[in-house]
């Protein structure tokens, strides 16, 4: 009920404020920014689809399409403007089948992309009011439902963390010629990537550079049996730690909104992503690191507001020139 | 050497005409008195140039008449009034209309306000200057003449300054006198370095004036910006530069003040920027005060197509108009759209934060937003939404075209002309109110004292 109310209250002040200026907006819109996402992970997907072959697009194919279309079924399930025009569900299935092995049943990504779009966002109010991503919720939801389909076997961190030593050469590690999932593996054409996307303004570079930054120092301050540096290498471009930070740590909707507090979501995820990695069971731990910080972004947010200048005592209170004038 | 104030945005790609034209005669003029301002002559009476049209309340004319002519008809609905005289050839200036005798150093400061006062001189923002001067008096060190001005299309400060750089420089001595300070700035927008150039070299021997530039960047020219620009230090959001020691004066005001100290004559012309895709050739002209904005789209060539949006000043805090409207103290710009931009069906919120990188008030104009739309005004002011100074900046880079700055504004409106919130949440009293929310905040505090 409440809900129906503000909802024709808030029509309400939208029509009402509708006679004031700005009577100029910029081009962007979220589908145009959705569409950059979507340019920028196209290499990533090309070389997914060359290391492990055409049943990759198959997945990336079967998670977006249920993606889009969980989402149209909904918005016509309780009658709202269609919404999938935005591309943010688009993003979603494919982000999504970036996370998974191509070895995965069809079912897997189609029941993760369900529950990302469904559960995660909508249920939640739709785009802009999803507390975790999308995405990773899927690809987390998945993986604890479906672990043997979704395991992935001889990547440098099980092997790491089985107390071994990966074989990997750097140049393989940094370019994708790894076993892992099928968007996660190339670090070098999502790098290319998310500098496109900081370089055309979608995405701001701290909450990635602070995580993998992060993640670097940890790695440093953690002795091992590993020598360092090879430690570092691993733990940074294998896994999927380079993807969930350019891709997912910049989702707006769940990602504080400040700049200050982007830095700090940025350290958060990665801080904690080496502790789950080091401490926890499982190998990797980036997507609970990063979904741990979603439910933490509106705090950031407080904490980090910027604070406008008032005046510090009422006694120059008289009020002057308004100050409004150019 | 200048310091940038956050937040902000650079618009490119906008090009604004250059010079400034002089208007043919017109042949009628429509003088709109605001509220509080009574016509003080009758339909049919011939009138002179700088001849009162209009008085406030305490009887200062605050409308002159800018052309010699015949009052043809006077509408009133209530508290605004209409004044609209046919003009003729003659421009028969009224005998009222004396030169000073005495020399600026010999008038007292409350001599030079009354001068200022009875020439009816308004600031950009309606505020008149002879208050804004006399506030000042005391109070500030410096006086900032602020050419600077930063809304895409809007180039009529500046160029008016270009075309008078003498006007100019005589002005801010005017100002000085009546402030008995002997600092002056120039703000000049790093944009415009013909202006810049032009007064440094003016200015070049004077010891009581420094020319300085302030960002290109909008709002960078608004009084808090400039004088951030000139000290570093932030003018509080609900304060004024006067708590900082400077005023600040429109470069037009000071045009207009040069004038009536030297010749008498009052306020009665303006430059104005007419520009938009809607008309052929866009102009700064001169024109006098109620000169239509049908005559001013013909001096700019005429326009293209039917306008489909006109607004009085810029695009980020014009307002709508048409184009039976006049030029009045504060038109800066008149602007002809062929299209108006189509709103999104359906604004949208994505926590981009894009506008709180933006916003020059350093608020969080998202979370505003979204307590508007939720109903909660209480939240609202306890986020700040009494600070925005409407720039207009959130909803420009929304990517989801949310009306973050149109919300704000109809929300505050809504408080002043004491219209209810709405009643579909027991958060909103009707009536919360900035200093409701202030006192529950000091509350607060209180309480939370007590305990320790």
């Amino acid at each position: 009920m409440t809900v129906t109310k503000n909802m024709t209250a808030s029509g309400a002040a939208l029509s009402a404020a509708r006679k004031f200026p700005p009577y100029i907006k910029q081009r962007d819109t979220v589908r145009s920014m959705m569409a950059d996402v979507l340019i920028a992970l196209v290499p990533a997907a090309v070389w997914g689809v060359y290391k492990f072959g055409l049943r990759a697009l198959l997945i990336i194919a079967v998670s977006t399409a249920a993606a889009a279309a969980s989402e149209a079924l909904f918005d016509l399930a309780v009658k709202r403007p269609l919404s999938v025009g935005d591309l943010s569900a688009v993003v979603t299935g494919v982000l999504l089948a970036f996370c998974l092995p191509s070895t995965v049943p069809l079912y897997v990504p189609a029941v993760g992309a369900v529950f990302a779009v469904v559960v995660v966002k909508c249920f939640f109010g739709g785009i802009g009011c999803n507390i975790l991503n999308p995405a990773l919720s899927g690809a987390v939801f998945v993986r604890l439902c479906f672990p043997e389909a979704t395991a992935v076997t001889g990547d440098p961190l099980s092997v790491l963390k089985s107390g071994g030593m990966p074989e990997a050469s750097y140049y393989d590690v940094i370019v994708g010629n790894i076993p892992g999932n099928i968007g996660e593996v190339s670090a070098l054409l999502l790098i290319a990537g998310g500098v496109y996307l900081i370089i055309r303004g979608v995405i701001d570079w701290r909450a990635p550079v602070f995580m993998i930054g992060s993640v670097v120092l940890v790695c440093f301050l953690i002795p091992d049996n590993v020598s360092s540096f090879n430690f570092v290498m691993y733990e940074v471009f294998s896994g999927s730690l380079i993807m969930t930070a350019l891709f997912m740590a910049t989702d707006p909707v769940t990602s504080p909104a400040t700049a200050s507090g982007r830095a700090a979501f940025g350290v958060l995820a990665g801080v904690l992503t080496m502790l789950l990695r080091i401490c926890g069971t499982q190998p990797e731990g980036v997507a609970y690191a990063v979904l741990t910080a979603n439910l933490l972004s509106g705090v950031i947010d407080r904490i980090t507001a910027p604070k406008p200048a008032r005046r510090e005592s009422a006694a120059a209170a008289a009020p002057e020139n308004g100050g409004d004038a150019e | 050497m200048s310091y940038v104030f956050r937040g902000g945005v650079y618009f490119k790609g906008v090009t604004s005409p250059k010079g400034v034209m002089t208007a043919a005669r017109a042949h009628e003029l429509c003088l709109y008195a605001d509220a509080g301002a009574s016509p003080c002559v009758s339909v049919g009476e011939r009138v002179l140039m700088g001849q009162p049209a209009a008085v406030s309340t305490d009887g200062a004319p605050v409308l002159h008449f800018p052309a010699s002519g015949r009052v043809t008809d006077i509408e009133s609905d209530g508290s605004a009034a209409r004044i609209i005289i046919s003009c003729d050839a003659e421009d028969t200036v009224s005998p009222k209309v004396r030169k000073t005798e005495k020399k600026l150093s010999d008038c007292s400061p409350d001599e030079i306000i009354e001068k200022i006062r009875s020439a009816g001189i308004a600031e950009p923002d309606g505020a008149s200057a002879a208050d804004k001067l006399a506030r000042a008096v005391g109070r500030a060190g410096v006086c900032v003449i602020n050419c600077a001005e930063c809304e895409p299309y809007v180039v009529s400060d500046g160029e008016a300054a270009l075309a008078s750089i003498g006007k100019v420089i005589n002005g801010l001595k005017i100002f000085l006198r009546a402030l008995g300070v002997r600092k002056g700035v120039f703000a000049v927008s790093e944009g415009s370095a013909e202006l810049f150039k032009k007064l440094s070299a003016a200015v070049n021997k004077s010891l009581l004036f420094t020319v300085a530039k302030v960002s290109a960047k909008y709002p960078g020219g608004d009084e808090r910006r400039v004088v951030y620009a000139l000290t570093g230090r932030e003018v509080p959001s609900d304060g004024g530069t006067v708590e900082l020691g400077y005023v600040v004066f429109n470069v037009q005001t000071c045009i207009a003040v040069y004038d009536a100290f030297v010749s008498g004559m009052p306020q009665i012309s303006r430059v104005v920027t007419v520009a938009g895709d809607g008309v052929k050739e866009p102009v700064n002209v001169s024109v006098p005060i109620g000169t239509r904005f049908s005559d001013l789209a013909e001096y700019a060539g005429g326009t293209v197509a039917e306008p489909a949006l006109i607004l009085e000043g810029g695009p980020l805090r014009g307002t709508v108009t048409a184009m039976d409207g006049a030029v009045g103290k504060t038109t800066r710009a008149v602007l002809f759209f062929r299209e108006n931009e189509v709103e999104a069906a359906e604004p949208v919120c994505i926590r981009c934060g894009r506008c709180v990188s933006a916003c020059p008030e350093k608020l969080m104009p998202n979370r505003i937003y979204n307590a508007i739309m939720n109903g909660d005004r209480k939240t609202a002011y306890a986020l700040g939404a009494d600070l925005c100074s409407g720039c207009g900046i959130c909803s420009y880079v929304c990517p989801g075209k949310a009306p973050v700055a149109e919300l704000i504004r109809s929300m505050r409106g809504d408080e002043e002309a004491g219209v209810g919130a709405d009643e579909t949440d027991d958060r909103n009293a009707a009536d919360v109110s900035v200093a409701a929310v202030e006192k529950d905040d000091a509350g607060e505090t209180k309480d939370g004292e007590a305990e320790i």
